[in-house]
């Protein structure tokens, strides 16, 4: 396994003083899913702009692929290519009234041929499912059709690593498992690189490879969603919470006494802790 | 979908090259404002009709109905022309004598109202046919093509996108402000209206910085350059312009034979 994208005690200071990030380590491994967890202004969304170069860290390196990013016009445009951030309102996205055009505006921007810039818009729209929407103006479309046309508009520009700032915020809950289910296509098909900053507690064991766990402006922990879930107390103390699943696990194990794996947070996995404990019971 | 974008993106013209469609209108409104007939007139109304339901295959019930729309506004405005002050003895339709002058509506007032209105309505029915198979987007594309500044027309394309945004946000904090009472009588309605004013002014602000984040994330470099999808080819309208044209000389000529 290797790291794709990284950042060495980043640190972000804002115009009015806000100290946003204080010297975060992050690392985002190759064709994975990481997830970012943290309470509302634990600098998730400044990481975010510093990783794709909108932002310009005060200090600290990010790392793209092993190389520190360069802050001059070509570094930044490489840097844009390669990073993708898919925004968590798609109505700041979404520029154009027009679907397609829309889509096509970060391939145009990359100077390509006209022809491949189509064979990229009809690609990303296959790939999101949203070829039917071309006839329709972005103000027609629902919330998460819009959250498909802006990542869409992502793909075309074929980065290495996509971002996603809440992309289940706002959406019922087929639309949620439709979008992650996109998500883990891009991972496994594409070996796109994937960090997602959720709030939705409960996706995290279902699709993430890593998770990090973000306060005040730097990571206070990282790992496996299985080792984040075995420290509930940690969670707890940044205003989180464990997966449904767990906390039940976690409750069968500490109060009732039965023999199950409190870090089991998928169905699953209870399933299966459930199944044994039963057996062993006949 | 609000106002025609309903029509539009229905429309049977909607993947036509715009420019072909742009033409058809711009050249009929010039020659129904050049010529100035009646005859000329109410011919382009029934053929842009006729174009629109055919070509477009929009109901004709529809058009009827966005021909109403501006009625009112084309009788207001008339109204003046028709009715006027005259000398006594002018020749007179209709009107009546108040002191010195008779006041109503003379032969010639009648005339030029009824070559006023329908000028008018014939150039409305012209812009419809644009409007009624065009979807915004294409026409600032195609304004674009005619060398149209490109700054003038991207400000043109954003507008257009956050006007839908901006009514959105402007609706959900007025039903917030209702659902308290913001709007029961006349001095609270007034501060409630201040209030969003304010409110939706300080979002587009902070909208605005947004957006800009966004539109630099994904490389751009001040402008704002795009791919449009490719059009179907306008000969068919283009065809359908020279007929039209056709039609419209030859009902001047014939009108002008006869009053000769």
């Amino acid at each position: 396994m290797s790291t794709m994208m990284e950042t060495k005690k980043l640190t972000y200071r804002y115009e009015d003083g806000t100290e946003a990030l204080r010297g975060l380590d992050f690392a985002a491994e190759r064709g994975k899913i990481t997830g970012l967890l943290g309470a509302n202004g634990a600098g998730k969304s400044t990481l975010f702009l510093n990783l794709n170069g909108v932002l310009t860290p005060e200090s600290g390196t990010v790392l793209l692929d092993g190389e520190p990013v360069q802050y001059n016009r070509k570094g930044i445009l490489a840097l844009r290519q390669r990073v993708g951030i898919v925004f968590q309102d798609p109505d700041d996205q979404l520029f154009s009234a027009d679907v397609y055009r829309d889509i096509s505006f970060g391939a145009v921007n990359l100077g390509l041929p006209t022809d491949e810039v189509r064979r990229r818009v009809e690609e990303a729209m296959e790939q999101t499912g949203i070829s039917d929407l071309c006839d329709k103006p972005t103000h027609a479309l629902s919330y998460g059709q819009k959250k498909r046309v802006a990542i869409a508009g992502i793909l075309v520009m074929r980065p290495d690593v996509m971002i996603l700032d809440e992309p289940t915020a706002g959406l019922d809950p087929s639309g949620v498992s439709d979008i992650m289910h996109l998500l883990t296509r891009l991972r496994d098909e594409l070996g796109m690189t994937i960090v997602v900053a959720t709030h939705d507690i409960d996706i995290v064991p279902l699709y993430c490879d890593q998770v990090y766990l973000l306060s005040g402006g730097v990571s206070c922990a990282h790992g496996t969603p299985e080792e984040l879930f075995s420290q509930p107390e940690l969670l707890r103390a940044h205003h989180l919470r464990l997966p449904r699943i767990a906390h039940l696990m976690e409750i069968l194990n500490k109060k009732d006494g039965l023999d199950v794996s409190p870090t089991a947070a998928t169905i699953s996995q209870a399933r299966t802790q459930i199944v044994k404990l039963m057996k062993e019971l006949v | 979908m609000i106002g025609t974008d309903k029509y539009s993106y229905a429309s049977a013209l909607r993947r036509v090259q715009p420019q072909s469609k742009l033409l058809l209108t711009m050249v009929s409104i010039v020659l129904c404002l050049t010529l100035d007939s009646v005859a000329v007139s109410l011919l382009t109304v029934v053929l842009m009709a006729a174009v629109i339901c055919c070509m477009g295959k929009i109901a004709l019930r529809d058009f009827v109905h966005m021909m109403i729309l501006p009625m009112d506004f084309l009788l207001l405005a008339t109204i003046t022309i028709f009715i006027g002050r005259f000398e006594p003895d002018a020749p007179q339709v209709l009107g009546i004598v108040i002191g010195a002058h008779r006041y109503g509506i003379s032969s010639a007032s009648a005339v030029m109202g009824a070559h006023i209105f329908l000028r008018s309505l014939a150039a409305i029915a012209s812009v419809y046919f644009l409007v009624l198979n065009t979807p915004m987007t294409d026409i600032s594309w195609a304004l674009g093509r005619l060398h149209v500044p490109p700054l003038f027309i991207q400000l043109m394309e954003l507008i257009y996108r956050f006007v839908f945004v901006l009514y959105e946000a402007m609706h959900r904090i007025r039903t917030a402000q209702a659902s308290r009472l913001g709007y029961h009588g006349l001095a609270r309605s007034y501060r409630s209206t201040g209030t969003l004013v304010a409110v939706l002014f300080a979002r587009a602000y902070h909208k605005s910085n947004r957006i800009s984040c966004a539109l630099e994330s994904r490389g751009y470099t001040g402008n704002l350059q795009t791919l449009e999808q490719e059009y179907e080819s306008g000969a068919r309208v283009r065809y359908a312009c020279i007929g039209i044209t056709a039609l419209q000389m030859l009902c001047f000529a014939a009108e002008r034979l006869v009053c000769a």
